[in-house]
Order: structure tokens, then C-alpha cells, then sequence
């Protein structure tokens, strides 16, 4: 290993220890160590930026500043409302209801938005049902990280993922994901109302008052609902045809959002640019930079043979070996940094021999977001919505949350090991 | 609670309160635009600052309003009422 390797090297591990030791902010963290990768001319800054994933960050960017003003409008509220008359407050029917919502909202937005949307009206609901809302809370956990999977916009990882590999389009995490995460879906929901069913119970009289809220009260403003949702509604479409157009994903999520930003007024200008979570973006592109120095000094190449080495090539242990390492890293650490260091690694596989890397671009997918279930820390949003929940008076321990946890996160991963296996490799 | 008095505006709404375990539950009902739009500003001030389980606002048909609010967040849902004029005065006995 070459003087400039073994620096990446440290710079690398002290950043990531930094990263896992939460005593910095990891943003912080990420750009200092992206710093010293140029000072130390690991890079050079030419290179660094070209290292850097604008289709990643704009897609980010796009995304959250159309979900920003939808947000405003009232309109999670009023669906959640919606679905919890329509199954007439019946407890472990609202389970699947808001579960579900929150699976499909995270399939399109981000999950931590998705549960800081669902959240407040899951308090409000179990308040007048008088049921303890950890059971929803938990399932709403596992939903964001589950319904995220599903398509190319729904997790970071997918995000990153989508945009390194320009040959997978949009259509492509649906088509080969989708399926699998509704499975997913079905099999940890049957899991999680059988674990909550006895205390998920409300008589009659009880439940008669969630047919008394009136849902349309919720809108908050109807013309902008209108605009975001038509906005939303055009961005997601042309997702679905970005390759159609030789389109970039960031290039429709920004057109989208300064559309929407065009037909709703310069006064949600200032208030949108103060929602974007910079701190998420500037993560992002420290890690990029980060990365390029393993990537520049070789390093990616030679941990790429090593595992090479140990798997003798075959694209079945390859595969399982990147699902399983995935998601049990992604339980412990970060997923977000975990996925920056592998993209490389998977593309160096690819110059090593391996002639099919589609498997091994769903492993890590299917690993990376569906370990983020294993532990309180695998995610934002478990730690956010536990946060949340200790707050108002209702802990969510660490060990409490791992027990329903980890089986969530090994009946997930044991669905998608068979699914890769009978798709893919045989 | 027994050593606070209100005085409900009725030109603009009418209020029932009820104890329930540790909370207090108000019955309102909006009768003009203007009391629902501030009865809206009420619930947007309680709703911007993430604290999610200190008062509950349930939206019924007919402008009805069911507010749960927790034994320690009385007074000042009162005294916000006040401030937006839904209730004419506020004052301990």
C-alpha cells in the first residue's frame, strides 16, 4: 500500500469512527475529512468535485422543497383521518391503515418526513382511542424503512444507488423491488398485528368518536393543494418516464419544484429554502469526497478483489454476502456513508469479471435500507420517532425496540435473499 | 378548574367543559367565520411547536371543536382564547 493510500486509509476510518461515535455532528465530520483528502492531495479539488453526485443531491434538494409546501396544505392529516373513518377506528385495523400510508408515503418522499407527518395525527388518534400509540408508532418505524425500499426515490441508498448506475432507470427499482418490498410488507405486517393485538382494543363507544372528526376541516389551503398535488403528481409521472426524455431524476425533481415555487409565489421562497436540511446535503458531499480518495488511491479496487477472493467469484455468495454485510451494518451505522463506500466496490466487481452486477445492486438496496430496522440506531427516523415518543411520555427503549427489531429486520432480509435468489441466480 | 373564571364570548362561540382523568375536555362550537379562523390560528400556534400530546384538537362537523387539553396546559389554552377574543374575560377567583 502506497504512502497516499494508507492516508486515505486513516482519514477515512477516523472520519467514519467520528460518524459512529455521534460526538461531532456527522456532517461536520464528513466535510473535515473530505477537507483533508485535498489538503493532504489525496485529491485534488478538480477531481473531488467531479467525485461529487449532483443527481443525488439535486433529486434531494427537488424533492424536499415539493414536499415542504405540499406539507403545508393539510393533506397527510386529512388522509390519515380519512382511512381511520373508513376502517371505523378499529384498532388493529388503523395499525394496517397507517402503516400502509406510511409505506407509500415513504416511497416517495423522505421516510423521516413521511413519519414526522403520520406521527402527530397517530398521537391524536390513540389519544381518543384511548390505546397506547407505541404499537402504531413501531409499525410506522418499520413501514418508512420497508415502503422506502420500493422505489428509486425512497431511501438515500436507492438515491445513490439510481444515480451511480445510469443504466437503472426509475421503472427498474419498481419493477424489481416493488415486488418484493409488498411481500416484505404483507409478511412484517401479519408479524406486528399479531405481536400488538392484545393490546390494541377499544369498545364501541370509543371508537363511535373517530366517526365524528370531520377530515376536510384538515385543509388548510385548497388552491395549494391543488398546486402541489398536481406538481407531485407531474414529477412522479415523469419519473417514471425520466429515460423516455433522457432525463436525469434531478432534473425532474428540481423542475418540479421550482414550478411549483413559480405557480405558488415568491413568499414560500424563504420559507422553503429554510426546510431544505442543508446539513443532509453538505453530508452527502462529504462523503462523495471522502470516498473518491479510497477510490482514487485504488483502495476500493483492492477491498473489491479481496472480497472477490473469498467469495471465488460466484455471484450467489457474492450477492448474499453484500445483503447480509449490508444490512447488518446498516443496523449499526449509517446507511448513507455504508452505500457511498460500496457503489465503488460493486463497480470494481464489475471490472474484475462478475458480468451480471443487477443482483448485486439489489443486495445492497435490499440490505442497506431494510437493515436500517435492526436497531434504534439503524435509521433517522427510528431515532426520530423515538425521540418523539420519549418527549410526550412514551419510551421507546433501545433493547425494547431491538426485539421486534432484529426479527423484523431477519424475516425482511431472509424474504429478499429468496427473492434474489429465485429471480436472479437461478 | 375551581379557581379560574372565563366568560365565553356567545356572539362567537359556545363552550361546554368537562374533566376526563387527567385532562379537560372543551366542547366548542364555532358560530361565525371569523371565531373559526381564529379558533384555526389557536390550533396553528399549539401545532407549530412539536410538542405533540399537550393538547388535542378534533375538528367535527358544524364547526365543532373538541379540544383536549392536559390539566397542566389549562390555563394557558384559556388565556390563548382570550387573546384571540373568544372569550371575554379571564380572571382567578
Amino acid at each position: 500500500m502506497g504512502n497516499e493510500a494508507f492516508v486515505a486509509l486513516i482519514v477515512f476510518l477516523l472520519t467514519y469512527a467520528f460518524i459512529i461515535s455521534e460526538k461531532i455532528h456527522r456532517t461536520i465530520v464528513a466535510m473535515l475529512g473530505a477537507v483533508l483528502m485535498i489538503v493532504f492531495g489525496i485529491v485534488d479539488q478538480e477531481t473531488a468535485i467531479h467525485h461529487i453526485d449532483f443527481n443525488t443531491l439535486g433529486l434531494l434538494i427537488g424533492m424536499m422543497i415539493i414536499v415542504s409546501i405540499t406539507a403545508e396544505t393539510g393533506v397527510f392529516r386529512f388522509i390519515a383521518i380519512w382511512a381511520a373513518k373508513k376502517v371505523r377506528g378499529r384498532p388493529i385495523a388503523l395499525l394496517v391503515v397507517f402503516s400502509l400510508i406510511t409505506a407509500v408515503g415513504s416511497s416517495f418522499l423522505d421516510n423521516v418526513t413521511t413519519v414526522l407527518l403520520i406521527v402527530p395525527v397517530t398521537f391524536s388518534i390513540a389519544r381518543e382511542l384511548n390505546v397506547s400509540p407505541i404499537p402504531y408508532l413501531m409499525s410506522e418505524i418499520f413501514m418508512s424503512n420497508i415502503g422506502g425500499t420500493a422505489t428509486m426515490i425512497g431511501d438515500p441508498p436507492n438515491i445513490m444507488i439510481g444515480s451511480a448506475v445510469k443504466s437503472l432507470s426509475f421503472m427498474d427499482f419498481i419493477i424489481n423491488l416493488t415486488p418484493v418490498i409488498l411481500l416484505v410488507m404483507v409478511v412484517v405486517l401479519l408479524f406486528l398485528v399479531l405481536l400488538f393485538r392484545k393490546q390494541l382494543h377499544a369498545s364501541e363507544d370509543v371508537r363511535k368518536r373517530i366517526q365524528e372528526l370531520n377530515e376536510k376541516e384538515e385543509i388548510t389551503d385548497k388552491k395549494l393543494l391543488i398546486k402541489s398535488l398536481l406538481v407531485l403528481f407531474l414529477t412522479i409521472v415523469g419519473f417514471f418516464l425520466h429515460q423516455s426524455f433522457s432525463l436525469e431524476t434531478a432534473t425532474i425533481a428540481l423542475s418540479g419544484a421550482f414550478v411549483l415555487l413559480l405557480i405558488t409565489g415568491e413568499s414560500y421562497l424563504e420559507f422553503v429554502f429554510n426546510r431544505i436540511e442543508w446539513t443532509t446535503i453538505f453530508f452527502f458531499v462529504g462523503l462523495f469526497v471522502l470516498v473518491s480518495g479510497l477510490v482514487e488511491t485504488g483502495l476500493i479496487a483492492k477491498v473489491a478483489s479481496f472480497a472477490l477472493k473469498i467469495t471465488g467469484g460466484d455471484i450467489t455468495t457474492t450477492s448474499f454476502l453484500i445483503l447480509w454485510l449490508s444490512a447488518f451494518a446498516s443496523s449499526i451505522i449509517d446507511n448513507i456513508p455504508f452505500v457511498a463506500t460500496m457503489i465503488p466496490l460493486i463497480k470494481d466487481m464489475g471490472e474484475m469479471g462478475i458480468n451480471n452486477l443487477e443482483p448485486l445492486w439489489w443486495s445492497l438496496s435490499l440490505g442497506a435500507c431494510l437493515g436500517g430496522n435492526g436497531l434504534l440506531i439503524g435509521a433517522s427516523a427510528n431515532l426520530i420517532v423515538a425521540g418523539l415518543s420519549g418527549k410526550e411520555g412514551y419510551p421507546i427503549s433501545f433493547v425494547q425496540f431491538m426485539k421486534i427489531g432484529i426479527p423484523v429486520m431477519i424475516i425482511s432480509v431472509l424474504i429478499s435473499m429468496i427473492y434474489i435468489y429465485l429471480r436472479y441466480l437461478i | 378548574m375551581k379557581n379560574l373564571n372565563y366568560e365565553i364570548d356567545h356572539s362567537m362561540i359556545d363552550l361546554e367543559e368537562s374533566q376526563n382523568k387527567d385532562d379537560i375536555e372543551f366542547l366548542i362550537h364555532l358560530k361565525t367565520e371569523e371565531s373559526i379562523k381564529r379558533m384555526r390560528n389557536i390550533r396553528e400556534f399549539y401545532e407549530s411547536d412539536k410538542v405533540y400530546t399537550d393538547i388535542y384538537f378534533y375538528p367535527h362537523a358544524n364547526h365543532q371543536y373538541k379540544v383536549i387539553v392536559k390539566y397542566e396546559g389549562y390555563v394557558p389554552f384559556l388565556v390563548k382564547m382570550f387573546q384571540f377574543k373568544l372569550l371575554k374575560s379571564v380572571s382567578w377567583k
